[in-house]
């Protein structure tokens, strides 16, 4: 992998940093000598002081771009629209998709899961989509439970799928 | 992902030619070499005014479909010949610096160019990018438009969905011209609004100030941390800020010069950011304020209400669709007024310290916005005090600001989390933003204000024309 596109250590950013910084005031503090003739001195000052700023931060941002396209990025672009799934944190990302293949086109369901589990929550909806959710488990088509007793959802469920994480899915029995 | 880019790059070439309509029936441009003297207004003005249309038909019923935008776009493109005789929006002035100039233009450029590349790349995998705004993209697309078994179902109430639709119709119309739901290539748009505001931003500010100051200060902004980091996530603070910071300086150059083409462009913009985020009508609103109290002082009548009037009239369709489907969440409601009782007030009263302080942290903090704001308060208070016809701009700058920090602590003290910090925590770094990006966009004017009365820069110009 070429050097540009590996993480430089905290040292060699804060020596990089270190030898920039004069460079960037020099600048902003050059740009303000030829400037002030033409502009006034005041405002010459604002620009130099920008001037410096961009100086500072145009290569850090450029090389902070590329880094992030090429360690944060690609690896999360494998999982194309999957990855909200992996980022949200613990979710068994293929279960869903078999749930979406089994789902009949129109069918309903129903998210079971304590309230702090945004995460299930979260990616049924978006991953589940036409399929609509609903907020009670009686009339859902399907009911998708995580950490919850099931059997106090009070409705009869014959469970078809499991995955990991503790996540089943099964369809209301009428 | 080629196909896909090419389709989201042709639905902004539809936004281009139909913000060259625009422009051009604004009397912005007469001939091809002016028309690209306004390319970045003409750009935004498109993206504002298709979305927002977007948004209207969704209300009526009708899907933004490629054949509904295509043919909004032509329209919108073909009105421009409605204009006999279109003038040009002011030239600029020439200024020192020139090789200066072109060196920050490139340096932006290939800023620009890097943030397009990385935008082609980045999956979306943040959590309000995709469980509140493109999640509601993809319902609009994959049920067809605005079905209330969606937009109206208790289920969904976390995503938000009093929120209005600028944004996810922006990203649907972005579906549809790629015929996919590809969520990577969709941060394009975000990479495209952004590049568009600045040259837009450039095309605003070019006739009053100097062109070396103009660019290291758009650089500056852009270069802001906070606002990369925020750009390419998928949530609607950026696109917010760039609408209302073209807003707000529009509206400054109205009141400045009397030009009601710039009334036009703020009204347009100020609609967007009402349509693009709940706090959208406040800070409209914050916008407004100072935009009339000035018009007024001038004498320019009371074309300002169009200002206030043009973002109410394409929000209300909203708000009634809201209430006749009685969404599930009141709290979720545009207006967030539903805390308003006094004694609920004044219990909360020890939540607005805090947010105050975590508010000005944020907005002062360099790491996140460089030196922005402080340049900001530095020149706007020298102008005031030692330049007496800066006062005026200063006067405008820090009542904008000011009321935009006044509705965040509103919404901080009515908020309906059981402590502020936790909602602070969530949400200050990004909802300063919009502050922010008019504090960007308004210190060069300010700056370019005490130029003007320094001694040498009336012989240099005397030099240049």
């Amino acid at each position: 992998m070429p050097l540009a596109l590996s993480k430089p250590s905290n040292a060699v950013l804060i020596a990089v940093l270190l030898a920039w910084l004069p460079v960037a005031v020099g600048l902003g503090f050059l740009a303000w000598r030829r400037m002030r003739q033409g502009l006034g001195s005041a405002v010459a000052a604002v620009a130099g002081v920008a001037l410096a700023a961009v100086a500072v931060m145009l290569p850090y941002q450029v090389a902070r771009t590329v880094y992030l396209a090429v360690h944060v990025d690609r690896p999360l672009r494998s999982f194309v629209e999957r990855a909200p799934a992996y980022s949200f944190g613990t979710l068994d990302v293929p279960f869903f998709d078999r749930l979406r293949q089994a789902m009949p086109p129109g069918s309903t369901y129903f998210v079971a899961a304590p309230p702090p589990d945004l995460a299930i929550r979260a990616w049924s909806f978006y991953w589940l989509l036409p399929h609509i959710a609903v907020s009670r488990p009686a009339g859902a088509d399907w009911i998708i439970a995580r950490d919850v007793d099931r059997r106090s959802l009070g409705v009869r469920v014959r469970w078809v799928t499991h995955g990991s994480f503790g996540v089943f899915a099964g369809r209301e029995t009428r | 992902m080629i196909g896909h880019l090419a389709g989201l790059l042709g639905a902004n070439v539809l936004f281009l030619g139909a913000g060259l309509g625009i422009t051009r029936l604004l009397g912005c441009w007469a001939s091809p070499g002016a028309a690209s003297r306004v390319l970045g207004l003409s750009y935004m003005s498109g993206v504002a005014c298709i979305t927002l249309l977007g948004t209207l038909a969704l209300v009526v019923g009708v899907n933004p479909t490629v054949p509904v935008v295509a043919g909004a776009c032509v329209v919108l493109a073909a009105s421009g010949l409605a204009r006999r005789r279109p003038g040009s929006l002011p030239e600029a002035e020439r200024g020192p610096g020139r090789r200066l100039t072109v060196a920050l233009q490139a340096g932006l450029a290939v800023y620009l160019a890097a943030v397009l590349l990385r935008s082609v790349f980045k999956p979306l995998a943040e959590w309000d990018g995709t469980v509140v705004w493109a999640l509601k993209a993809r319902a609009l697309v994959l049920l067809g438009g605005l079905d209330p078994a969606f937009f109206a179902n208790p289920a969904y109430e976390f995503s938000h969905q009093g929120y209005p639709l600028f944004l996810p119709t922006l990203e649907a119309i972005g579906f549809h011209s790629m015929g996919s739901l590809d969520t990577n290539v969709l941060h394009v748009q975000f990479a495209l609004l952004f590049v568009g505001f600045l040259v837009a931003a450039g095309e605003l500010l070019r006739a009053v100030v100097p062109p070396v100051l103009l660019w290291s200060s758009l650089l500056l902004l852009a270069l802001a941390p906070s606002l990369y980091d925020q750009l390419l996530n998928g949530s609607a603070d950026v696109p917010l800020a760039l609408f209302f910071g073209l807003a707000a300086v529009a509206g400054w150059r109205y009141v400045s010069s009397a030009d009601p083409r710039f009334l036009a462009f703020a009204s347009m913009f100020a609609a967007a950011a009402v349509m693009t985020k709940r706090e959208g009508w406040a800070f409209a609103l914050a916008l407004a304020l100072p935009l009339g109290a000035f018009a007024l002082r001038r004498r320019l009548g009371f074309a300002w209400l169009a200002c206030a009037a043009v973002p109410l009239l394409v929000l209300v369709p909203w708000l009634l669709w809201t209430r006749d489907h009685h969404l599930a969440s009141e709290r979720e409601g545009v207006l967030y007024t539903q805390t308003f009782h006094p004694a609920s007030l004044a219990d909360r009263a020890g939540r607005l310290p805090p947010a105050a302080e975590e508010l000005a942290r944020q907005a002062f903090d360099p790491r996140a916005w460089l030196v922005i704001l402080p340049l900001l308060v530095l020149v706007g208070a020298a102008g005031a005090f030692l330049v007496p016809a800066l006062r005026a701009a200063a006067l405008y700058a820090a009542a904008v600001v000011g009321l935009i920090f006044a509705a965040l602590l509103w919404a901080y003290w009515v908020g309906d989390t059981p402590t502020v910090q936790g909602l602070l925590a969530g949400s200050a770094d990004r909802v300063v933003t919009t502050g922010l990006v008019f504090a960007g966009l308004f210190l060069p004017i300010l700056a370019a204000g005490l130029s003007a009365h320094a001694p040498g820069a009336a012989l240099q110009r005397s030099r240049t024309r």
